[in-house]
Order: C-alpha cells, then structure tokens, then sequence
C-alpha cells in the first residue's frame, strides 16, 4: 500500500532523512518513534507533498503509484490523510465549507440535502456536537477539539492511509482514549492504514502497532514489534541506542 | 443641516441597508443599529453622529474598480461603534476613516481587511482623535492587506490622543496568503486554487456581521 524506497530528504537545503525505508501493508498500523529533532515529523510532511521538504533521491509510493512528485491536495485526494501536531487554524472559513470543497475537488458532487445528511451520520457516529459543523476550522478551539475535528475530516473524506503526527500532544487520557476508539472504529470498518509518529508509548496502549521503527539521526536504527516500544518506555532511546551499538 | 452633506438621516434601531442612500449623507445613530454597505459609490461621504450610550455597526464590503470613500463617525459619551470593513481592490481602493470620541467610556473600534488584486493599488487611512478631559474611551485601530501584486499599499493607523485616561491601540500589517493555511487546506484535498479563495475569503468575511456574511459570499461565488 504504501512503499517509501531509500529516501532523502532535505529541507532548506539541509540533509535531513537519510536512506529511509519503510512499507505499510494494508490494514496495519505503524509507528515511528524517536528523540526529539530526528526528522519524524518530515517523513510525515514529505509524504503528504509539503513543498518545503525536498526528497533528494528515493521514492514514495501509494497503492502503486509514486506520489512524491504531486502535490498535496493530488496526494490527499488518492486517500492520504494527514493529522497533524497542532492542527492549523483557518479565520472565516467553516469545517462544513471546507468539507464541501474537499469533496467536490475530489469529484463527489452531491446537493445539499445530501451533504449535510453524510456531515449528520459523521457526527452521530462520532458523538460530535453538530455545531462543531459551522465553526471556523480549528478556531477557539482546544487541543482536544482540533484533534476531534480531524476526526470528524477523517469520518466524511474517507481516507485510506492515515498520518498521525504526535497525537497525544495536547490531549488528556480521556480525549486520548476517546479519539484512539474512533481511530479503531474506522480502521475496523474501512481497513485503513495508520502511520504514527510519536516519542511516547501512551498512544500506542490504544493503538497497538504492528510495526515499530526507532529513528534517531534520519535514519531507523532499530526496528520490531510493540515489544520494541516497551523495551524503549523502560530504557529511553539512548538507552536503547547504546545496547544496540554493543 | 451640515453643509458638507447633501442629507442629514436619524436612524432609529434596527438593522438598515446603506445602499438605499444618497452619496453624501450625515447620520444621526439614536438607537442601536446594524447599516451594511455593500460596494459602496466612489467619492461617497459619510458621517455617522452615535449618541449618548447608543451602538453602532457598521459593516462594508466592496469589491472595487476605482474607489475613493470618506467616512467620520463621532461618539459621545458612553456610546460604541464598530465599523468592519472588507475590500477586493482590482485597481483603485482609497479609504479615509475619520473617528472623533467627544464623550467619555466611549468603545470604539475599526477593523478593516483587504485584499490588493492584479495591479490594485490601496490606501486606508485611519484618524482617529479622543478628545481632552475624557476618560475611560477605547480606540482600535487595525488592517490588514493580503497583497497579490506588486503595487502599492499604504495603510496609515493614525491616533491623536488629548487625554492621559485612554486605552488605544493601533496596527497594521501587509502580507501574502499564510502558507500553512494553504498546505493545510490542499492536503484535505482542495486544489491550490479552491484553498486559496476560501482561505482569501475567509479572511475578509471573518470580521463581518453574520447578517452581511451570506450577502457577501453571494457576491464572491462568482468572483
């Protein structure tokens, strides 16, 4: 499904990824951990086509098809989805406008009466206020609700890959446990893939990954199962570096 | 009778169409009232007198070719006004905004956003004056140009403050179109140009009035 070969990746002209490698099956999740400041957030990024970050060699691939040269909204529109960190905020514009578009750039033309019928189901099924609806996208808006708000994204555009970028930043256990069960829920339902980047383990008691790489440096230096990640939450990354380098 | 203006209007409350007036005109605001302008005429005048404890809105929107508008609002004592104001310049766009707070505990406040499109060239001026021996008045002063050409913007935030009891506050800013706003909005797949309208538009009706927001989107959907 997705297949990332030997990439490079630089921003502002400074090397920033190494020779990475990954692939992520169908209906699996994966997790990428690693210190501070080691490039995860970039892998993140370049897959999603941020034009700030530069792949210098390697190459992305998505159900087959190499992405690393199209844009985002090319990417998205193929079934990429990313959550990230601290979602933007957007004055004057509202999650139903917003979504419309979304849907039509991706060819989806349905009345009105429609539309507001699929935004309804999304949000009963997610237990989501319907105000949330006619709100300025991410405006006034807490950590938690920004990251429900995605959700809700998440829920109407039907994304087939999902990128999560440190979503525990900003939430308490509850919101935690409650956005991670959505997650589950559409995973379970639509076989979506997710890719997590995180550098710590809480996200991951309720999102339990079938892969774990370790990146430090812009390169993976370890990788394994979700014995991997407990191995870290014990030791820390430096401690994991350094048995692994002896 | 002000001699400068051809028609002198009491507005009594309530929320009231500007376009169904004269092109120089002097309001009298006796009670809380709403005036929506939308594309105002070039060389219009415009003054609003808010009385004691009264409150003014004031929502325009123009999507210009050539325009040059003067407005003064004056405020006495305990009064407040806000005047919101939105533009798409295409080439000419001269706004001259006068405000006088006579009064004391008087709110004032003056919001204005733009975008310079294709070879628009922009000039706001905001005067705004509170006036001696007052105490407890607000003033804000602020606007913001998303800049989409080369030519020039000139926003001028003036505050002439005769008193030692005031809170005033002034700022201007020239920019281009917020880059995360725009990777945010293509990757949940809107295409470049589908981001940059909402995010352009967003911006303007943002300030606006929800009674003038949907009147202003109408006019944009074909823009």
């Amino acid at each position: 499904m997705l297949k990332i070969e030997n990439l490079s990746i630089e921003v502002e002209q400074k090397r920033i990824i190494e020779d990475f490698s990954l692939s992520i099956p169908k209906d699996e999740i994966h997790v990428i951990m690693g210190p501070n400041g080691t490039g995860k957030s970039t892998i993140l990024k370049t897959i999603m086509g941020h034009p700030d970050y530069k792949v210098t060699s390697g190459s992305i691939y998505y159900n087959n098809e190499r992405i690393d040269t199209l844009q985002a909204n090319e990417i998205a529109t193929r079934g990429v989805f990313l959550v990230e960190q601290n979602p933007t905020e957007i004055a004057g514009v509202t999650n139903a406008e917003m979504l419309r578009a979304a849907l039509t750039d991706r060819g989806i033309k349905e009345s009105v009466f429609e539309f507001n019928k699929r935004l309804s189901l999304s949000c009963d099924r997610l237990g989501i206020d319907k105000s949330f609806l006619h709100r300025n996208i991410n405006e006034f808006m807490s950590g938690g609700e920004k990251k429900k708000n995605e959700l809700l994204q998440i829920d109407v555009l039907k994304p087939s890959l999902i990128l999560l970028d440190e979503l525990d930043s900003g939430l308490d256990i509850d919101s935690l446990r409650t956005l991670s069960n959505g997650l589950l829920e559409y995973k379970r339902e639509t076989k979506a893939s997710i890719l997590i980047i995180t550098h710590h383990t809480n996200i991951l008691e309720y999102l339990t990954p079938d892969k774990v790489y370790i990146l430090n440096g812009g390169r993976i230096m370890m990788e394994g199962g979700m014995e991997l990640a407990n191995k870290i939450e014990k030791t820390g990354f430096k401690g994991a570096f350094s048995i692994s380098e002896r | 009778m002000n001699g400068k203006y051809e028609n002198n209007i009491i507005l009594s409350g309530g929320v009231r169409d500007l376009d169904k007036f004269h092109d120089s005109v002097q309001f009298i605001v006796k009670a809380d009232t709403v005036v929506n302008a939308i594309n105002l005429h070039n060389n219009m005048s415009l003054k609003f007198i808010v009385e004691k404890g009264v409150t003014l809105v004031f929502n325009v929107f123009d999507y210009a070719v050539s325009l040059e508008t003067n407005v003064e609002i004056e405020a006495d004592d305990e009064a407040s006004f806000v005047m919101n104001v939105a533009f798409i310049a295409e080439t000419k766009y001269d706004l001259n905004v006068e405000t006088k707070l006579y009064g004391s505990n008087i709110n004032g406040i003056l919001n204005v956003r733009g975008i310079n499109e294709r070879e628009g060239t922009v000039k706001v001026l905001m005067n705004g004056t509170v006036a001696g021996e007052t105490k407890g008045n607000v003033l804000n002063e602020y606007a913001k140009v998303l800049n989409k050409s080369d030519h020039s913007n000139v926003l001028i935030p003036n505050l002439i403050v005769n008193t030692n009891e005031v809170e005033a506050n002034h700022g201007v800013s020239i920019g281009h179109i917020d880059e995360r706003q725009l990777f945010y909005m293509m990757s949940k797949g809107l295409s470049k140009y589908s981001a940059v309208k909402m995010i352009e538009e967003g911006f303007l009706i943002d300030i606006m009035s929800d009674d003038i927001k949907q009147k202003i989107q109408n006019i944009l959907v074909g823009r």
